[in-house]
């Protein structure tokens, strides 16, 4: 298990030494951050002209936002582990590793996790707009509090970002895990404190659906990976599979008949969050699902890297 | 510390290594001899637990490769041909990063402590992207010797340094060889006279001689070599010089010397120096010739075997 660990932790400080990370975190919070922009500005402009605030108007919510942040996921997360273990074999470095004292599954889930840390803090810079949202939406004098928390979490990425850029790696995860934790305690309290604001329950469901997603996502393109020795073939295998898999088979769902369109509506990875944790459902099967696409994932990747070891 | 037997290893139908059998004890340096293909980089990919044998068995520190691989790989170091680095980390977080996959504690100081052994200590927070080839090659070795391994397996240890780099990573060898098994490969052949106590010599997947470096000279040699250099009409000189009883395959070198042989025992070189002035030469140089290990080598790994004499007049 502790090989686990550091693997994952220098595959988190790599992602930090190469420029395709920080393109893809760019990507991410540009488009995010621009249609969180955009509903929100839309959201206050009718709601101004519809006498108000709280009006007909439904509430703006974080639902937009994470439906815009899985698209960005399938376009950029194959980008994310196209190098993991592709980029080892090509340099050799696949070598080191395996006749180190590391088992495979080890070397597999070290990656997996280093690449899950490092979209736990891409994550962790969105927390921001519930936050924006819920100080918009809230009518109660607490307001100053409110600004108070928009400001120490600003803080927070800010003193993140720094550590990350000046090379305090493992300072910067645990402020980042600080944030995390903050936020999520923040959110029961202020759902319970400060009401009307936003929905923190769904909320919070709507991130672990991200994060299961995230995760899933992870999985299966490190276990691609590791089928390939060229980072272009294992980026748009894995682009392929997460198209699959997001909107495909819904699609065919819709053609299918009886019982097929029932395997096929399971297997559908966008409904699983666009219907249910992105509404606010926590289901056990659709936690189940992901996690047995990521132990799917994890499981093809170990036993490719361990296939090098049969005779 | 070092146990194979009857080692075989198929790549499909070609047949890298076959029946391989050798040993190596703690405290000697093994060289393993061959040219390109032979089976070298195979065997030590086995023996390092990073792919199984077809057939055959090898142990390592009292441990099979194949059933016991981790136990294997705890205790041994490796550096590969290629001396694979992270050209995106600096030699003492790569070390570290190494050490803290062994479990070793303080790997921080660990990782300094090896920068140290091979002479990089002003280069560590260097990223190994910037280093030179031998500087990259160091590092490797300190990757390998980082958890103080009791078996040590080096791909072509100098191959790419400069010849004061070259001396420094044969003097670290030869140090670690003093406690621990070494065993390294090479074709550079002066190099395993230099450092091994034991040299394999592997061709095609077999081994076909294996014996001190020392012994090897004497048992292909099978008699004593003269080069002869001499100011004169150098025509005559052969003619000369086969008329001496005992002085045998009397032949002209290609730096203007001539060479030729005499049994072992029958010392005829005090003759042979009194016949060369004798005859109104000048006698510059006279001196013995051993078989170098790269003519030992092309012998033992020459695939049709052709009299001895046309060989060396090849050369």
């Amino acid at each position: 298990m502790r090989n686990v660990w550091v693997i994952a932790r220098r595959e988190y400080n790599q992602y930090f030494s190469t420029p395709v990370s920080y393109a893809v975190a760019f990507a991410m919070l540009l488009i995010v951050g621009l249609i969180f922009a955009l509903t929100f500005f839309g959201a206050y402009q009718s709601a101004f002209q519809g006498g108000g605030l709280g009006g007909s108007s439904p509430a703006p919510d974080i639902k937009g936002i994470a439906g815009t942040f899985t698209f960005m996921l399938v376009l950029s997360i194959p980008a994310l582990t196209m190098r993991l273990i592709s980029d080892e074999n090509r340099m050799g470095t696949l070598e080191l590793l395996l006749t180190a004292p590391v088992q495979d599954w080890e070397l597999i889930v070290g990656k997996w996790l280093g690449g899950l840390l490092f979209l736990f803090t891409v994550l962790a810079v969105t927390l921001i707009y519930p936050v924006i949202l819920n100080i918009y939406e809230t009518t109660d004098p607490n307001l100053q509090w409110q600004v108070l928390s928009l400001i120490i979490l600003s803080i927070a990425l800010v003193a993140m970002f720094w550590n990350l850029v000046i090379g305090k790696r493992m300072e910067a995860l645990i402020i980042l895990l600080g944030i995390w934790v903050v936020a999520i305690v923040a959110g029961i309290l202020l759902y319970y404190l400060i009401i009307p604001g936003i929905d923190w329950g769904l909320t919070c469901s709507s991130y672990l659906g991200l994060i299961l997603v995230s995760a899933a996502f992870l999985g299966l393109g490190v276990g691609i990976s590791s089928l390939f020795s060229n980072q272009v073939a294992a980026f748009f295998v894995t682009l392929g599979v997460f198209i699959f898999f997001w909107w495909m088979f819904g699609f065919i769902s819709q053609f299918a008949q009886g019982s097929a369109s029932d395997i096929f509506t399971y297997l559908d990875m966008g409904a699983h969050f666009n219907n249910n944790l992105n509404g606010g459902i926590i289901n056990l099967s659709d936690i189940v699902y992901y996690l047995s696409l990521t132990a799917l994932g994890l499981f093809s990747g170990t036993v490719a890297v361990e296939s090098r070891r049969w005779s | 510390m070092i146990r194979v037997e009857n080692l075989t290893k198929d790549y499909g139908s070609r047949r890298a290594i076959s029946n391989l059998n050798f040993e190596a004890e703690q405290g000697e340096v093994v060289g393993f001899l061959g040219p390109n293909g032979a089976g070298k980089t195979t065997t030590m990919r086995i023996l390092t637990g990073y792919m199984p044998p077809t057939d055959g068995t090898a142990t390592v520190a009292g441990y099979d490769v194949v059933n016991e691989s981790l136990e294997v790989r705890r205790r041994v170091g490796y550096v590969p041909e290629t001396v694979p680095l992270y050209t995106d980390m600096t030699a003492v977080d790569y070390l570290e990063f190494m050490a803290d996959l062994r479990h070793i504690p303080n790997s921080k100081d660990r990782a300094h402590d090896t920068l140290k052994m091979v002479g990089l200590e002003n280069r560590a927070e260097s990223y190994i992207g910037s280093l030179s080839k031998g500087m990259r090659q160091r590092v490797g070795l300190a990757q390998a010797l980082i958890h103080q391994p009791e078996v040590l397996i080096l791909d072509e240890p100098t191959i790419g340094l400069d010849p004061a780099q070259v001396v420094e990573v044969r003097n670290v060898i030869k140090d670690i060889g003093k406690q621990r098994t070494v065993l390294l490969s090479t074709h550079i052949l002066s190099e395993a006279q230099q450092i091994c106590d034991r040299v394999l010599i592997i061709n095609k997947g077999k081994i076909v001689a294996e014996d001190t470096p020392e012994n090897l000279q004497a048992r292909l040699t099978g008699s004593e070599r003269v080069a002869l250099m001499v100011r004169g009409e150098m025509d005559e000189l052969p003619k000369i010089l086969s008329k001496i009883k005992g002085v045998q395959h009397v032949e002209p070198r290609p730096d203007g010397s001539v060479e030729f042989q005499f049994a072992p025992g029958q010392d005829v070189r005090p003759e042979v120096a009194r016949t060369v002035i004798k005859s109104g030469y000048d006698l510059l140089e006279m001196r013995p010739v051993g078989m170098s290990l790269e003519e030992i080598f092309l012998e033992l790994t020459r695939e049709d075997k052709p009299a001895r004499r046309k060989d060396r007049g090849e050369r």
